[in-house]
């Protein structure tokens, strides 16, 4: 696993933003009947989610949730000079959605934009790129703004990814600081998951045709087509055990106040917390009303569920996330007092509104 | 872990009265059996067998509660 370590910049502040539009247990029980409805919410401990009703793009909540942080930072924005955007939902295969989100937030032209290709391992990694070229380049003010409208390619019909699935959009600040204490990063990969969790159809290896839209029954009775997630459970538990459990485990010290995992479902978090020895006022889960939002799910976490402890003063973070590729990272930091504005609920009429 | 306590754990999963699962039980005629309760049998291998790691590739071969036992004693890490 390869270690980095980052100084010189700290975290500002973190917003997020969801979709208004809400799915609860009913809309599993229309898809699935009532039996199946009550079965799958339990495992997952999912309640409810904000899910778009198919117009909202990413870059909208991104959007929304940067502009919220911007104006509460009370930001210039021509001190902006880096933006990195972490999704596998962009808006287009070209150009890079973070160029089109640096003109739609008024960046001006000095600033480095680019888009980074990773799922629930994004956050971090975006994280850790962002902070990395700050202690090399001449960056005063990043934002990272990471998110997932996985519901977009997610089948109805199946049951190993409606019940899990929300779409949320983030932004962090970055700022540069010199007495900032440092950030640990602890990176990896393996490619030899990369069919376990994937959108097989619609890139180059597998263009997307009338064969590859058809949606017919797999396994388990799931339905769905190469155009939609497929996500095999069973090989994603065995994945995090083995390496998303001694990834934590390497750097879990007794002074982290709290541990911030990828929001994956509530069963494997109570689940390595349970195995780690992590103490439950430690581990953060706050998935009950939003679901497993991919890449945003790190900084929605920390912004529904520990805004009240960051915004009131420093604290030692454990964040680690993991998912397709397989891709995963982990970070120990210090930060706060943070600014953390409330959540930003996205009306479906502002998907692509700067397009009119 | 005796086989008789591996029945007893696949019981709380499956949510049965005790002492209902035997090793010849099919796997199909267990209503709880689906891709929920394949993961909840993982991580309690997981949690109770610290050097068996249990192929899910394996797991569609298995027909009775004794074939997952028998998976649990023949899927020894490497």
């Amino acid at each position: 696993m390869a270690t980095a370590k980052t100084s010189g910049s700290r975290i500002a502040g973190i917003a997020s933003a969801v979709p208004e539009n809400v799915q609860t247990r009913e809309h599993l029980a229309a898809a699935f009947g009532e039996v199946e409805a009550d079965k799958l919410v339990n495992a997952v401990g999912i309640r409810s989610r904000h899910v778009t009703e198919g117009r909202l793009c990413t870059s909208d909540l991104c959007y929304a949730a940067a502009e919220r942080l911007i104006a509460a930072l009370a930001w210039d924005r021509q001190s902006i000079d880096l933006l990195i955007f972490v999704t596998q939902t962009p808006d287009y295969l070209m150009p890079a959605t973070s160029a089109s989100l640096q003109s739609r937030l008024g960046l001006p032209k000095t600033c480095a934009a680019l888009d980074i290709n990773l799922g629930c391992s994004g956050f971090v990694y975006g994280l850790w790129s962002a902070a990395a070229m700050m202690t090399t380049g001449p960056f005063r003010r990043a934002l990272l703004l990471v998110g997932d409208t996985i519901t977009r390619i997610a089948s109805p019909a199946d049951r190993a990814v409606t019940p899990l699935f929300g779409d949320a959009g983030t932004a962090t600040a970055l700022e540069r600081d010199d007495a900032a204490p440092p950030m640990t990063f602890e990176l990896g990969t393996d490619g030899r998951g990369e069919r376990e969790l994937m959108v097989a159809a619609g890139g180059f290896r597998t263009p997307r045709g009338a064969e590859t839209a058809v949606r017919s029954e797999r396994e388990s009775g799931n339905v769905r087509s190469d155009e939609d997630l497929f996500m095999n459970g069973a090989e994603i538990f065995n994945f995090t055990q083995r390496e998303v459990r001694p990834l934590i485990q390497s750097m879990l010290t007794a002074d982290v106040d709290h541990v911030v995992l990828h929001q994956a479902n509530r069963f494997i978090l109570q689940h390595l917390a349970k195995r780690l020895k992590v103490p439950d006022e430690k581990m953060v889960i706050a998935l009950e009303t939003y679901g497993n939002t991919s890449s945003a799910s790190i900084p929605l976490a920390l912004t529904t569920g520990i805004s009240d402890s960051l915004r009131s003063g420093s604290r030692r973070l454990l964040l680690a996330g993991f998912g397709s590729g397989y891709s995963w990272a982990g970070v120990t930091l210090e930060c706060g007092p943070l600014v953390m504005p409330d959540i930003v609920l996205v009306p479906e009429s502002a998907a692509g509104a700067h397009l009119e | 872990m005796t086989d008789d306590e591996l029945l007893r754990k696949l019981e709380e999963i499956f949510e049965l009265d005790a002492g209902t699962l035997r090793g010849d039980t099919q796997l199909a005629d267990i209503e709880r059996w689906d891709s929920i309760t394949v993961i909840e049998f993982l991580a309690m291998v997981s949690e109770n067998f610290e050097d068996v790691e249990i192929s899910p590739k394996q797991i569609p071969k298995c027909r009775t509660a004794g074939d997952l036992i028998g998976l649990v004693r023949t899927s020894v890490r490497s």
